[in-house]
């Protein structure tokens, strides 16, 4: 039988089941029950910031704008990380900065993060002892200022590429064939990556689906609403050598301001937790209506595949037909030719060019098994040289990984260059299930 | 007279050198007197601050990993921190997750990126372990707790330049942060 016969006869079929998973799943509460469509939060983190501060930012995020939209739709948050480059190089600089008043605080790193916000619990405790310390922030402030302001001077003459940054543009392709709604959320550096994401976001789903906040922007490049203070060093730096946009708002100076969220203060007047989320700042209502703003007039995109439990979608850098081939723990081989599985499916697939695939499991506890699922692709005809890219993601842990591979020769059905495996757990105390890439 | 009033100042001068002498410590037969702070260099006075726990004590070994005797990946000066500081076991066992995947993250193989990615995971679920056991309103919240183990873990130039590595090594990635229950 023709291929593409036989993939229209699996679609029919599709249809009539594609559901039955969830349905399933709500007559029978499962432990790790999926949240299905809803908004993806996109945080596009700021300048010089650690993956794990991203977190925290997510944490506040969640605790400033909620877990559900104001229609009753689950949110989820997650960050498009980025990393500064050249923040080694300040490093050094602290180093220095450290070996001055005779050294006594000599490669005493622990006091960085404090040091770089204008100081803290620390620093003060070592005022007591070493009033000359103050000194020492001061300068490693104004150190600090002058390089941020020359790293975003740099990436906004050079600014990112998407083609840069594969998980994200996979994470996009992902929202978008699971009908999510993107509100993409970007601070101070995030804004150049934004941008990015914006414009390829808009090749897979309307404006209507996806909406930017700005905070803090870095560029003049602004596709939603924006908030901007007055007294942020390092936009009102950039404004000295380049083109940023207005304030929005007027903030009290350093000594006068009330610590932010994270009850911490930042000498810069820049930092996302310590400013722009500062409910003691007017700005941090603006910005909160813009989000509340964006959330509301949101437009889910058609949804042409499910999310599950595990999801894996595949995409590929041109014509031909690649497939997407999934080996569930107990040897079930899911694939275009036998679409559904004992825990999961194949609901999308794609046999004349770009993808997506997609495979997803079950939400339903009673037919998720735990196990290994090994994830493959074939190269079924005319993708000879194609770049597959899968990103398998976890309906709770987001991304688990993202892999490029190159196709050879055509090879039918025989699903020959392995990709990727997750594993599936059922912790014994709490019946919660955790996926984890397999290594 | 004139000499006099010489022999004076110089009997001034005397007393208050004894004085300041034994206010230095140094004129009293008693070995074990605690030296007055006033009088202190600047590294004793923060030697002081570290004993007196105001300052944390760290373990500042030429090695990344530092020690850890009972191999449960938390170094050992952080791990008495913890043990001396949270007195919830909910609170101390959240402490203990972050630290360890703090702790793992200056020692993995950056250059592995499925690993990096693994640990990434981990540490999202770590942190929003924390912001279910400290909770963001009152101090200490979740990111004090996160932000001390972070910054105590790379508390040398070569720890915070590896925490560096792991965060390159991140770059482009997207991370979630998890719902529910994700203490271990």
């Amino acid at each position: 039988m023709n291929k593409r016969i036989r993939k229209s006869i699996c679609g029919v079929l599709a249809a009539c089941i594609t559901l039955l998973p969830f349905a399933q799943a709500q007559a029978v509460p499962a432990p790790s029950a999926c949240t299905t469509g809803g908004v993806d939060v996109g945080f596009f983190n700021g300048v010089l910031t650690s993956q794990d501060a991203a977190t925290d930012a997510l944490v506040y995020l969640r605790a400033a704008y909620g877990s559900q939209t104001a229609q009753g739709e689950a949110i989820k948050y997650e960050t498009f990380y980025n990393y500064s480059a050249g923040f080694d190089d300040f490093v050094e600089t602290f180093a220095q900065r450290l070996k001055e008043q005779d050294g006594v605080l000599d490669n005493r790193f622990e006091l960085f993060d404090q040091a770089v916000r204008g100081g803290g619990s620390l620093w003060d405790t070592i005022a007591t002892a070493m009033p000359k310390a103050v000194d020492i922030v001061t300068g490693i402030v104004a150190d600090f200022t002058t390089f941020v302001v020359s790293k975003l001077t740099s990436l906004a003459g050079n600014p990112p590429t998407i083609s840069n940054y594969t998980e994200h543009q996979g994470r996009i392709d992902a929202l978008a064939l699971e009908g999510k709604k993107m509100l993409f959320y970007a601070h101070s550096q995030g804004n150049l990556f934004v941008n990015q994401a914006y414009a390829y976001a808009l090749t897979k789903v309307s404006e209507q689906s996806v909406k930017v906040v700005h905070a803090a922007p870095a560029s003049p490049q602004l596709h939603g609403d924006y908030t901007l203070a007055d007294k942020d060093l390092v936009i009102n730096g950039l404004r000295l050598t380049g083109t940023v946009p207005a304030n929005t708002d007027t903030i009290a100076g350093f000594l006068e301001r009330a610590p932010g969220v994270n009850g911490q203060k930042d000498a810069l007047g820049h930092g996302l937790l310590e400013i722009y989320l500062n409910p003691t700042l007017p700005l941090a209502s603006r910005l909160k209506g813009e989000v509340d703003t964006a959330l509301t007039t949101l437009v889910a995109p058609p949804a042409t595949a499910a999310t599950g439990f595990i999801s894996a979608t595949m995409t590929w850098d041109g014509a031909g037909d690649a497939d997407l081939h999934t080996f569930e723990p107990d040897g079930t081989h899911v694939f275009y030719g036998s679409p559904l599985g004992h825990s999961g499916y194949l609901d999308v697939d794609n046999t004349v060019a770009n993808g997506p695939e997609h495979y997803y499991s079950t939400c339903n506890a009673s037919t998720l098994q735990t196990g290994t699922y090994r994830f493959a692709v074939a190269n079924f005809a005319r993708a000879d040289g194609r770049t597959v890219t899968l990103q398998v993601s976890s309906n709770n842990d987001g991304v688990l990984g993202t892999i490029k591979a190159t196709l050879g020769a055509a090879t039918g059905s025989n699903a020959n260059i392995p990709l990727l495996s997750v594993n599936v757990t059922q912790d014994a105390t709490t019946g919660q299930y955790q996926a984890t890439i397999a290594q | 007279m004139r000499q006099t009033q010489k022999r004076l100042a110089f009997a001034m001068c005397g007393a208050l050198l004894l004085a300041s002498v034994s206010a230095c410590g140094g004129g009293s037969d008693n070995p074990t007197d605690n030296a007055s702070p006033a009088a202190l260099t600047i590294p004793q006075k923060i030697a002081q601050l570290e004993d007196t726990g105001s300052l944390p004590k760290l373990d500042r070994s030429a090695d990344i990993k530092g020690p850890d005797a009972n191999s449960n990946g938390i170094r050992d000066d952080l791990d008495t921190i913890i043990q001396n500081t949270y007195t919830q076991p909910a609170q101390r066992k959240a402490a203990e997750q972050y630290a360890a995947v703090a702790q793992a993250q200056l020692l993995v193989d950056t250059n592995d990126k499925a690993a990096v990615k693994a640990l990434s995971v981990r540490s999202a679920r770590a942190i929003n372990c924390l912001a279910q056991q400290f909770g963001t309103m009152q101090a200490p919240r979740f990111s004090d707790v996160r932000e001390m183990f972070s910054s105590y873990t790379a508390d040398t130039k070569a720890r915070k330049l590896a925490q560096l590595a792991y965060s390159k090594a991140l770059d482009g990635t997207v991370v979630s942060l998890p719902e529910g229950n994700t203490c271990e």
